[in-house]
């Protein structure tokens, strides 16, 4: 996988939910996807993360049978989607970009539409999606009358009716709220966790990630550069922890840093941002408590999934966000 | 087949939930009703400019013309026009009455000619000036000056005696004179018939003269039992048999005149022969086919009269005919409409966005574009089958039952049968379906392939109005020579189901009045094999799914 840092090849388990393979696309001479790879397991979701114009919504409609694949493949489920295409879409629940559905439908008409084209659900799932997206009160008004979110809503539920094995969401928060947001977020995390369904989520809200996801695969450019779980994304980059230091004097801390060596950011006034490793840390405490120095503050600086997400994207030789 | 099945229940859903449909369906039949009320309206229009012209009319106007001219033979005929018709009048006798209808133009003639005639034999008129004026067609030749008063005699008596039968007889005494006279006539034709035939002993040139009397004079039996049932019954003067018999009539008529076809020396050398056919032996071959197709028409004409069963052709107002042209007109809006749908049914999901929802389901992108398909040819049945009811309907409100069930008369193996006016009606409707399909498929390429939906509806449009004025006009060609291996003459599928009994009455009939009839259809239906036109659809219908098929298959979808 060129361009792809792989953090963690021990995380990948037998048989993915989704595998994606080597996946290459062009729109005429202009390549949109450039050998992507991962795979998303049972009950795991897997974020994909990229600026505009990355290559996410590509990526998701080569997998759910949209775009035709120029190079590589997609299985779903161990069905391949160019050849076995209904098969593994069966397991399949998605939304791409904004669900658009009938307008001179109802909501229940709009889903029963997509109910009537599987052989093998029943309507109790049907009415359990609706309850379960908080559309009950709603579902028999045309949606022609529905918000912005409450279309979206429709459209998780038109994801969820069949029971699939994989929901594959496009940026599928807009037009939420934010009590919206965290409810749909609880509900997904209850879906992958409790229910064992898999998904992979494109969003190009970081913080809507970090909070979701059990990895993130960076795209960028077409390319996949890097795939993390979130705890390796916070470290991502970090060969020594950071820390954050107050100081009352700047001068003596400065000279204390030069003389071991030491290299240092100074963020505030009489703050220091250092990475060293523990042992260092203890010594330089020691020799500024010996020059008299007062230190106000130590502590650890955590990354942030942005941090990480820009650096990751920086070093890949791609544009941020 | 269930998935499927449930694949069409959701796209006809999709069809009936929009208002926009609805409202296009409501005014469909709407226009349903409308088309025959139209035609309806139509033809009182043309009766009511017929009655526009009625005597009182006419006789204003001559009252004028007589004022124009102080003196004159112009004004002599003007004034006994004008006379002529005040004596209808006097009589109680409108442009209506079977007495105007039969001896109108006799009785003037008579009284034009008693008038020139007694002002040659009083000598002031001279011949030339009379025969510069408005009565030359009432002078004879063979009377020389020394005839006029012996002309004037005769035709003053005749005159005075035409008078009293206007006044004074029945229609049962006109049907029985011109029965009479008409018995005579043919006694005199059978015998120039066998000395026609004693002579062809002698001369081969007279087997095409004999052939043609044979066939006349066949008629002719048929044409006198035609009026001797119209005499015994007493069957109204202008009625649908009256009218049967006038056709048939004149068809005899013109049967005897031909006589034989012209020699062959002539069709060498006439242009107006040796252009039009390919050879002398096709010449005589359609002449005979003529001959013989007019002996049928006659033979038609007496089964219909005799069972009752009236022809399309000889009634004012048939309520098959204006059933089976509504059928017709409806099945072009039907058209529209699907024209409109299928621009739509797949453009609309990908300019809604709808598309990557609908094609992410376990079914092949084909099986979910056939059955948008298949439901658009559903709502095409449901909308022919309305039609079929709605136009019966007001067929018959309008026209009443009439003659709609009336089976259509044939002539097979040399004897008249009667065939299903429902079969007919079932292919005229299938047929004209045809042209229907292909304008669908072609509009529901266009929305597949292309994903606009205003350019699958101007093609499917385009195609129809196109092929239609093309068609239009090869109507004025009457030899399509090297078009009928062409697909444009099959355009309109449903001329198949004209008939040519039909045809060669509404020819004869056309004499005397305004029609829209289906001449046109039968004369290129003739010249065309309906097998050609089924294969030719067929064909064009199969590269349309190809094109629709084949490619949606492998397009991506971007939107």
């Amino acid at each position: 996988m060129d361009g792809m840092i792989v953090a963690n090849e021990n995380s990948k388990k037998e048989n993915p939910v989704l595998s994606i393979n080597n996946l290459c696309k062009s729109f005429g001479s202009r390549r949109i996807l450039d050998n992507i790879s991962f795979d998303v397991e049972k009950g795991e979701i897997l974020g994909l993360l990229g600026p505009n114009g990355s290559g996410k919504t590509t990526t998701i409609k080569l997998a759910l049978g949209l775009l035709k694949i120029d190079a590589g493949n997609v299985t779903i489920c161990g069905y391949d989607v160019k050849n076995d295409f209904e098969k593994a879409i069966r397991n399949v629940g998605a939304i791409v970009e904004n669900p658009e559905m009938y307008k001179n439908l109802t909501g229940r008409q709009n889903l029963m539409q997509y109910y009537r084209m599987y052989d093998d659900i029943n309507l109790e799932t049907l009415e359990w999606a609706i309850k379960s997206v908080g559309l009950s009160n709603r579902i028999d008004e045309k949606i022609s009358k529905y918000s912005l979110g409450m279309r979206q809503r429709l459209g998780i539920a038109q994801a969820l009716l069949h029971s699939p094995k994989l929901l594959i969401l496009d940026e599928p928060t807009n037009g939420l709220d934010p009590e919206g947001i965290k409810q749909f977020r609880d509900f997904l995390i209850y879906l992958a966790h409790e229910k064992g369904i898999s998904v992979l989520i494109s969003s190009h809200l970081l913080a809507e990630l970090d909070s979701l996801c059990d990895r993130v695969a960076v795209i960028n450019s077409g390319r996949i550069v890097g795939i993390q779980t979130m705890e390796q994304i916070r470290h991502f980059g970090e060969e020594k922890a950071s820390y954050k230091l107050i100081v009352d004097n700047s001068e003596i801390t400065s000279s204390v840093f030069e003389e071991k060596g030491i290299e240092y950011q100074i963020i505030a006034e009489n703050t220091f941002k250092v990475s060293v490793d523990e042992d260092v840390a203890e010594t330089i405490m020691t020799m500024l408590f010996e020059r008299g120095v007062r230190v106000k503050a130590f502590a650890p600086i955590e990354k942030t999934l942005e941090d990480a997400f820009i650096q990751m994207v920086t070093e890949s030789g791609g544009s941020k966000i | 087949m269930k998935s499927f099945s449930n694949l069409v229940k959701n796209e006809l859903i999709k069809i009936f939930a929009q208002t926009a449909y609805k409202v296009f369906i409501i005014i469909m039949v709407v226009l349903f009703m409308f088309v025959p009320l139209l035609s309806k309206g139509l033809t009182a229009l043309v009766n009511g400019l017929s009655g526009f012209f009625d005597i009182e009319d006419d006789i204003a106007y001559y009252e004028e013309m007589v004022d124009d001219y102080n003196d004159g033979l112009e004004r002599d005929y003007y004034e006994i026009t004008l006379k002529t018709l005040e004596f209808f009048q006097s009589n109680g006798l409108d442009y209506e009455s079977w007495q105007y209808s039969t001896m109108y133009g006799d009785y003037l003639y008579f009284c034009l000619s008693e008038h020139i005639y007694k002002c040659l034999r009083d000598g002031t008129v001279t011949l030339e000036e009379a025969k510069e004026s408005l009565f030359d067609s009432c002078l004879d030749d063979n009377v020389t000056e020394l005839d006029y008063g012996s002309a004037y005699e005769l035709l003053s008596t005749e005159r005075k005696e035409y008078e009293s039968l206007i006044i004074d007889s029945e229609i049962a005494d006109y049907y029985e004179k011109i029965y009479n006279d008409l018995l005579e006539t043919k006694k005199a034709y059978d015998s120039y018939l066998l000395d026609l035939k004693a002579n062809k002993l002698f001369n081969e040139e007279y087997k095409y003269e004999i052939f043609s009397y044979e066939r006349a004079l066949e008629s002719y039996d048929d044409t006198l039992e035609i009026l001797k049932f119209i005499k015994d019954n007493s069957i109204d003067y202008n009625s649908w048999k009256y009218h049967s018999w006038a056709v048939a009539q004149s068809m005899v008529l013109e049967m005897l005149s031909y006589n034989g076809p012209v020699s062959l020396q002539e069709f060498s050398t006439n242009s107006i022969y040796y252009e039009e056919y390919d050879d002398y032996e096709d010449y005589i071959e359609q002449w005979e086919t003529t001959l013989n197709d007019e002996r049928e028409a006659v033979m038609v004409l007496k089964y219909s009269v005799l069972n009752n069963i009236p022809t399309q052709s000889v009634q004012e107002s048939s309520s098959k005919a204006t059933y089976n042209s509504t059928l017709i007109s409806n099945i072009e809006l039907i058209m529209y409409f699907a024209v409109v749908l299928a621009g739509l049914i797949v453009a609309n999901e990908f300019s809604s966005g709808s598309a990557r929802l609908l094609f992410i389901r376990p079914h092949s992108r084909n099986k979910i574009l056939l059955s948008k398909y298949v439901s658009i040819l559903i709502v095409v049945f449901v909308l022919n089958i309305l039609n079929a009811f709605i136009s019966f309907g007001f067929t018959v409100m309008i026209n009443g039952i009439g003659d709609i069930f009336a089976p259509n008369l044939v002539v097979s193996d040399g004897i008249v049968k009667e065939s299903s006016a429902f079969l007919v009606s079932l292919g005229t409707i299938v047929l004209t379906n045809m042209r229907l399909l292909l304008a669908v498929s072609l509009a529901f390429m266009m929305s597949a392939l292309c994903k606009k939906g205003a350019l699958g509806i101007i093609v499917g449009i385009l195609f129809d109005v196109f092929l239609s004025l093309i068609y239009s006009s090869i109507m004025l060609v009457s030899d399509l020579a090297f078009l009928k291996f062409t697909p444009i003459p099959y355009y309109m599928m449903e001329i198949f189901v004209s008939s040519k009994v039909e045809y060669v009455i509404s020819q004869a009939y056309m004499n005397n009045v305004i029609m829209l009839s289906n001449t046109s259809q039968y004369q290129i239906a003739s010249q065309l094999n309906v097998w050609a036109g089924l294969a030719n659809f067929a064909f064009w219908f199969v590269i349309c799914l190809l094109a629709i098929f084949v490619p949606f298959k492998k397009q991506e979808i971007k939107n």
